[in-house]
């Protein structure tokens, strides 16, 4: 697979699943054997727990995380306790997760590891650039359950998404709801708008970023104008002020159904842009995302996440085997991207 | 304690400690009363503060030494656990044997720096003895696992496992290695074993030494607290009577400050752009009785007065310019909170219960230190002024070292008097308001000497200026016009 190279060239990288099951362990052990001869540093960390021997939720067996000597690894106390790995302690956290506190180790022998990680993602931002410290090239986040967060371009600059049949048994509805998600990450960036106010001599984009809560219209002349509106949540009772200074808006929380279709239905804004963070900060159905493009406005992200790869796992917790190469095919066909699956290789 | 009183939260919160047993510690700390300890305790603030000050003058990497003791300090954990397991026998696992050498590595460095700086504040057993046991290959870095050097048979196994894991393993390998690496966890446990018998001896060190860092950790903030306030060295005046049960039986002595000034409100006025008038105060052994207008801040001196002592007995400099403090046992407000409303209490009643407090302590053996905010004013004048002078009455008997603010005039005491100067009536140029009558006030305190018959001068009774501040603070101008008259008429009955 051709990706793997490329993930040398981000400085963190983080594994995604849309579901359990969707083969990110696995995915993950691949990466790892691929890249245990790169000759580059290497550090695993995950979100939340993770890595249990076998699935809670479903029970089936579930792989291990695999880890090779000389590779750098941060998991809980508790964790670190049951490693069947030899490991050199290199540190421990001051603060606490609910399984204790985090070591950061290094890998003596080969062996393995259950992981668990920072329970927040400013925490887990710092523990990546703390990995500085031990001359560490790409630090790898195995990511939690159906959480997208940590595939934030705020968090990692990179990630591999999994799909697979855990998703759906029905082939058109797992390339469906894969190709939402492909779509929102691959949400364009924001370029700008006339000469982007350069507000204190930050860069339009820039001075958005530091902005922490509200609602913001860009007018053609690109000075940020606070509209004054707390939350999104709020917009009922603000819906006139919307469009004071234009069409062009930054939401810096969350953006529901509510607010695509709102703009949506205002008949007399034509080709409103809507500025998010990043796509992790969209959460809305397929049906109401498509709606609010095809009616003629645009989504644009301020930082935007470099998708490397999407995974396929053609089997289900629940026993039944997809197509695999029917699968690739369709995915690949739809995403116009490579699509692997990660049991063949 | 600490929300308790005044002040003290705030200087607490200003109170830059670096270390995790530092925090604990101070939370732990309780009131010293002996003057032995306060005395030794006060003098290792005075030595960090003069380091401090020092350091950077005496010697061009000074400034760095201290970043680098005070960095030292933020990277301790407490480990009090793991020592006091090790101190019974059990065998710490390695991330407990990490932390022991982690410690042992912190504390030869801060012993370094502080030998570099010639401070000698804290006494820390050399611990190179522990790192040797916890460091065989001489890295000298904080990591650990059970070394190869440790065992040369686990070093033969390890290599033994690498090779078998290296394969593309067939069962059998994997089954070979799966022994191989059993036998491994075995010979590491035998190794953690001797190393938790080697290192058991250093246990009471250890535990000593996270002591000593997290004295050293509130010494060297209560020092720095002493910089950024312009707090001093309190003098402590110690004239205890010891009965021959050893009991303390009487404190003499005076608690003197000069220039005392309250650093919460001092950084409040300097936020905008005012001076604190810091006062002269002297208490003995015996109450005495404060007077003054309203506003020339009588409760603002009863809280400083309990914060001084509160931070003095907790081992901190004081805010003043010089002190001499005798060491109390107890100290006892008696001041305006909010918490009796809450347990229903009238503001009447919860006062009374204060007031019954002080007076069953100062039945005890205890040293007190009694600050009474304006004792009986929610009650009618007559009953008020004649439990305030039974209050004295008391108080002298029991000796209270004690401060008594009040409105009331006519006492029929002879304790201490002392009076705020209150409204400078001489330089008032422009008309005082809200914004600035505290320029316009004097709040320095004047002895009040009764003349020989005992009857004070008029001047030296209580002053009347209720209704010239109210006219400050542009209360309605017929409502004091009508107060003034009726001031007038009860005048012309008496």
């Amino acid at each position: 697979m051709p990706f793997v190279d490329e993930i040398l060239k981000y400085k963190s990288l983080s594994i995604v699943g849309l579901e359990k099951n969707t083969g990110k362990t696995e995915c993950l052990n691949y990466v790892l054997r691929r890249l245990e001869h790169s000759g580059r540093r290497l550090a695993l960390t995950s979100v939340g727990v993770d890595g249990e021997r076998t699935d809670r939720v479903t029970g089936t067996a579930k792989p291990e995380t695999e880890l090779y000597k000389s590779l750098i690894f941060i998991t809980s106390e508790k964790h670190f306790r049951q490693r069947r790995i030899s490991a050199e302690i290199l540190e421990i956290s001051t603060r606490s997760t609910a399984l204790g506190r985090l070591v950061t180790a290094r890998a003596l022998s080969r062996g393995k590891v259950m992981f668990s990680g920072p329970a927040d993602t400013l925490w887990l931002r710092q523990l990546i650039n703390r990995m500085d410290a031990y001359n560490v090239d790409t630090t790898i986040v195995d990511g939690a359950i159906s959480r997208l967060s940590h595939g934030s371009p705020a968090v990692t600059d990179s990630m591999i998404l999994n799909t697979g049949a855990a998703v759906s048994a029905s082939i058109t509805k797992l390339i469906s709801h894969t190709k939402f998600v492909y779509e929102l990450i691959r949400i364009p960036v924001f370029e700008g708008v006339g000469s982007v106010g350069s507000v204190s001599g930050l860069s339009g984009v820039e001075s958005l970023l530091t902005r922490e809560s509200g609602l913001y219209a860009l007018d053609e002349n690109g000075t940020i104008h606070d509209l004054n509106i707390p939350s999104v949540f709020l917009l009922k009772d603000h819906e006139q002020d919307l469009f004071r200074h234009g069409n062009t808006l930054y939401v810096t929380g969350a953006v529901s159904d509510r607010m695509l279709d709102f703009i949506r239905m205002q008949k007399g804004f034509k080709n409103t842009t809507l500025i998010i963070r990043d796509f992790t900060r969209l959460f809305v159905k397929p049906e109401t995302y498509r709606a609010f493009i095809s009616s003629g406005h645009q989504l644009r992200v301020l930082l935007s996440t470099k998708l490397l790869a999407v995974c396929v796992n053609p089997v289900s917790p629940a026993g039944y085997v997809l197509n695999s190469e029917e699968l690739c095919a369709g995915l690949s066909e739809v995403l116009q991207i490579p699509v692997y699956d990660i049991k063949k290789q | 304690m600490i929300n308790k009183v005044p002040g003290l939260r705030f200087m607490a919160d200003a109170l830059d400690l670096q270390s995790g047993p530092g925090r604990q510690h101070l939370l732990r700390q309780h009131l010293l009363t002996s003057a032995e300890e306060i005395t030794y305790q006060l003098e290792k603030v005075a030595q960090l503060k003069s380091l401090l000050e020092d350091a950077a003058a005496d010697r061009p990497d000074g400034k760095q030494l201290l970043e680098s003791l005070k960095h030292a300090l933020s990277e301790v954990h407490d480990i009090t656990g793991t020592l006091t397991m090790l101190q019974s026998g059990l065998i710490p696992d390695d991330i407990g044997l990490f932390e022991i050498k982690r410690l042992a590595l912190i504390i030869d460095r801060l012993s370094g720096i502080l030998h570099t700086l010639q401070c000698n504040v804290v006494d820390f057993k050399d611990v190179s003895e522990i790192i040797t046991i916890l460091d065989p290959d001489k890295q000298r870095v904080p990591h650990f696992y059970i070394y190869d050097a440790y065992n040369k048979e686990l070093a033969d196994l390890r290599r033994q496992y690498d090779a078998l894991s290296k394969m593309s393993s067939t069962p059998e390998d994997e089954q070979k290695a799966e022994k191989v690496r059993l036998q491994c966890l075995e010979i590491e446990d035998s190794v953690r074993e001797s190393l938790t018998l080697q290192l058991k001896p250093f246990s009471q060190q250890l535990l000593k030494d996270l002591d000593a860092l997290a004295d050293l950790d509130i010494w060297l903030a209560k020092a720095s607290l002493a910089l950024r306030f312009g707090l001093c060295k309190p003098v402590v005046g110690h004239q205890n009577l010891i009965d021959h049960n050893g009991n303390s039986i009487e404190h003499r002595g005076e608690t003197q400050y000069h220039n005392l000034f309250n650093p919460a409100i001092e950084d409040a006025l300097k936020a905008k752009g005012k001076k604190y008038q810091p006062v002269d105060i002297m208490l003995d052994d015996a109450p005495c009785l404060i007077t003054g207008a309203n506003m020339a801040g009588k409760t603002v001196l009863l809280k400083t007065v309990a914060l001084a002592q509160y931070l003095f007995q907790y081992g901190f400099f004081v805010p003043a310019e010089s002190a001499v403090i005798v060491p109390v046992d107890r100290i006892m407000n008696s001041m305006d909170d909010e918490q009796s409303e809450l347990q229903g209490l009238s503001s009447f009643a919860a006062e009374m219960l204060k007031i019954n407090g002080i007076i069953h302590a100062s039945r005890t053996n205890t040293r007190l230190l009694a600050l009474i905010d304006e004792p009986a004013r929610t009650t009618n004048p007559q009953e008020g002024l004649a439990l305030v002078n039974a209050l004295l009455d008391m108080l002298s008997q029991q000796n209270v070292r004690s401060l008594i603010t009040t409105h009331y005039s006519g006492f029929d005491t002879n304790c201490r008097r002392l009076r705020v100067s209150g409204l400078r009536t001489d330089e008032i140029s422009s008309k005082p308001t809200i914004e600035t009558i505290n320029d316009y006030m004097d709040y320095s305190l004047l002895e009040v000497h009764p003349a020989k018959d005992g009857q004070l001068n008029e001047e030296d009774e209580v002053p009347h200026e209720a209704l010239r501040i109210a006219a400050i603070l542009e209360v309605d101008e017929a409502l004091l016009e009508r107060a003034k008259w009726y001031l007038m008429s009860s005048g012309k009955q008496h």
